[in-house]
């Protein structure tokens, strides 16, 4: 399904942010990428759909070249790719309902959408994927009163307006309390087995992907280190991904 | 190779600052020499009357500056530009040195005792002429006059303040389109991407820079020429003051908002217009709000002194009676005016609180 070839980004200074990455996801995964802060994760996922453009190299998405495409049809590869950040980014001051419905904008008209005339089954399926993520009753609350997990949980619900092939999720729980990242993880399981949605995650706590995913990719200052399945993510390895940083501390 | 060519631009860099120290030294001391001659020497030891400044006296004066500020600057802690840009090496006197006991502390101190001597002869401020019994006398006949307004005006007072009130509404309602337009184009943030963004920013930068720095009492003067006296003038003055301010509040604005919603909408597959109206709009609408109620604040005080050269209103109620010497009625026309500015002030103020908490 996503086949990563060769994949360079440097930043300004030239130092790299992601150093030559090769790997493919097979649909129906469960990926974690996981490594210490500044590695490259984010960038990695942001990569994939090209909110970061990368220097060089090639992300094929069932056979298409994102690193390639025009504007017009790179719109119309986001419609099918669902993204959760960390900070949530929701319209803070609009409803829940809106902030959902806003998941459908890519596949609206732009006069249209720009007065909200969001179509009766786009309504409809905002209210159906809110009642898949126990949010149903909340509907016209404003964003700004709900919890954090509330939020993430509305932001999953948007991406699914979508209905994406794939979410990527950036650091999905990082900033909420255990519970509601259970709650959390929990929704995005589902997903990936009832409707075998395949999700590509960065997270940083080893109990959670322990406990959730599949399958884990260990980036280090820009490469990726390690490529396998949890099963065989023991001390040592986690140890070796997470070594840099554990220099630094001392 | 990289590595070499930096270091020569540091090394450019650090000598450019030499030379910038160095200018500042020249200029300083060219206007002390040109000051202390032209207002100390030719007025108190020549005792002479103040001629007019030849080009030979600053070309003279220019080569004295030359040879001072060029000794100065080789020796240390003598350079008042070298202070500025960091220059000093402590290599006679440590920073611990007391700062009476640095040069360039005396230097800048008569500097300073110099521009005040000029300020205080240009400016021609005089004690005896602020107690003199006649000014007291003169500004009793115009307190008692301010204080004890004619009322028989006051209804046209009322329709004046009604235009200014109106010239300021207008102008800062069709002003607001322009400046939410412009905003967006002169925002760093959304014009970096290309060189033809970065020019139309450069080219809108400059333009609303050059409306904003000409006053509105100057584009009055201008409109009142163009389309004649009257309120019509006033508006169009203000209006275009405050396309060019709301553009510059609008577009810091912009420049502050937050990354994460454009990368959530975009990310939806929406294009450049969505973008901007879900994820950049509803981040910017109130403190936009709060702004424009702010700048129609400014244009009513505003819109009062543009009446004074035409621009209607009550303001040009208030110079004709200034100029006919009827105190009554200015007294009159003062306090409407008070009671208006210092009405919209509260009011602007409660709705900004209001706006800023909801």
């Amino acid at each position: 399904m996503i086949k990563v070839s060769n994949l360079n980004q440097y930043f300004e200074t030239g130092v790299p942010a992601l150093d030559n990455i090769n790997f493919s996801i097979k649909k129906g995964e469960f990926v974690a990428i996981i490594g210490p802060s500044g590695s490259g994760k984010s960038t990695l996922l942001r990569c994939i759909n090209r909110l970061v453009t990368p220097t060089s190299g090639h992300i094929y998405f069932y056979g298409q070249d994102i690193c390639k495409m025009r504007q017009f049809v790179l719109r119309q590869l986001r419609r099918s790719i669902g993204i959760v950040f960390q900070q949530f980014n929701l319209i803070s001051r609009q409803s829940v309902l809106k902030n959902v419905l806003y998941g459908s904008l890519g596949s609206m008209g732009t006069i249209r959408s720009l007065f909200h005339l969001f179509g009766q089954q786009d309504i409809a399926l905002a209210h159906h994927n809110l009642s898949l993520l126990g949010l149903s009753g909340k509907e016209y609350v404003r964003i700004d009163q709900l919890s954090g997990g509330e939020q993430q949980r509305v932001a999953i619900a948007r991406s699914l307006m979508q209905s994406p092939v794939l979410i990527l999720a950036d650091e999905p729980v990082a900033s909420l309390d255990p519970v509601s990242s259970e709650t959390v993880m929990m929704h995005l399981k589902k997903l990936n087995q009832d409707r075998n949605i395949t999700i590509i995650a960065t997270v940083h706590s080893i109990d959670i992907v322990k406990k959730y995913f599949t399958r884990v990719l260990g980036l280090q200052a820009g490469r990726l280190i390690f490529d396998g399945s949890v099963a065989d993510l023991d001390a040592s390895v986690v140890q070796t991904i997470y070594e840099n940083d554990a220099y630094e501390l001392f | 190779m990289k590595m070499m060519r930096m270091n020569f631009f540091k090394f450019l860099n650090h000598y450019q600052y030499y030379l910038y120290a160095y200018l500042l030294d020249f200029f300083g001391w060219l206007y002390f020499f040109l000051v202390f001659y032209q207002l100390f020497y030719k007025r108190f030891i020549l005792t002479g009357d103040l001629s007019v400044l030849t080009s030979q006296d600053v070309i003279f004066f220019s080569g004295v500056s030359f040879l001072f500020s060029s000794i100065l600057f080789f020796i240390p802690y003598c350079s008042i530009g070298k202070k500025l840009f960091l220059l000093n090496r402590s290599l006679f006197y440590g920073e611990s040195v007391h700062v009476f006991k640095r040069p360039y502390f005396w230097i800048f101190t008569l500097f300073t005792v110099i521009t005040l001597g000029c300020g205080f002869y240009i400016t021609q401020l005089s004690f005896v002429e602020l107690f003199s019994y006649y000014g007291f006398l003169g500004v009793k006949r115009i307190f008692l006059a301010l204080l004890s307004p004619d009322f028989s005006i006051i209804k046209i007072a009322l329709v004046a303040v009604f235009e200014t009130f109106f010239i300021a509404f207008m102008a800062t309602f069709l002003s607001v389109p322009f400046a939410f337009m412009i905003s967006f184009f002169s925002s760093s943030n959304l014009m970096r991407r290309t060189f033809l963004h970065r020019f139309a920013y450069f080219i809108l930068r400059i333009f609303l820079n050059i409306t904003r720095s000409i006053e509105p009492l100057v584009w009055a003067i201008i409109f009142s020429v163009w389309v004649g006296i009257g309120p019509f003038a006033g508006m169009l003055a203000l209006m275009l003051h405050s396309i060019s301010a709301l553009s510059k509040l609008y577009s810091e604005q912009i420049e502050n908002i937050e990354q994460g919603p454009q990368d959530m909408i975009l990310s939806t597959g929406a294009n450049a217009i969505q973008v901007i109206w879900f994820g950049v709009v509803p981040q910017i609408l109130i403190p936009f709000l709060s702004f424009t109620i702010y700048r129609w604040d400014i244009n009513l005080r505003m819109a009062t002194i543009i009446g004074l050269v035409g621009g209607g209103g009550i303001g040009q109620m208030l110079i004709q009676y200034q100029g006919l010497a009827q105190w009554h009625r200015v007294g009159t026309i003062i306090l409407v005016i008070a009671i208006v500015v210092s009405l919209m002030d509260y009011f602007s103020m409660i709705v900004r609180e209001k706006l800023k908490r909801g």
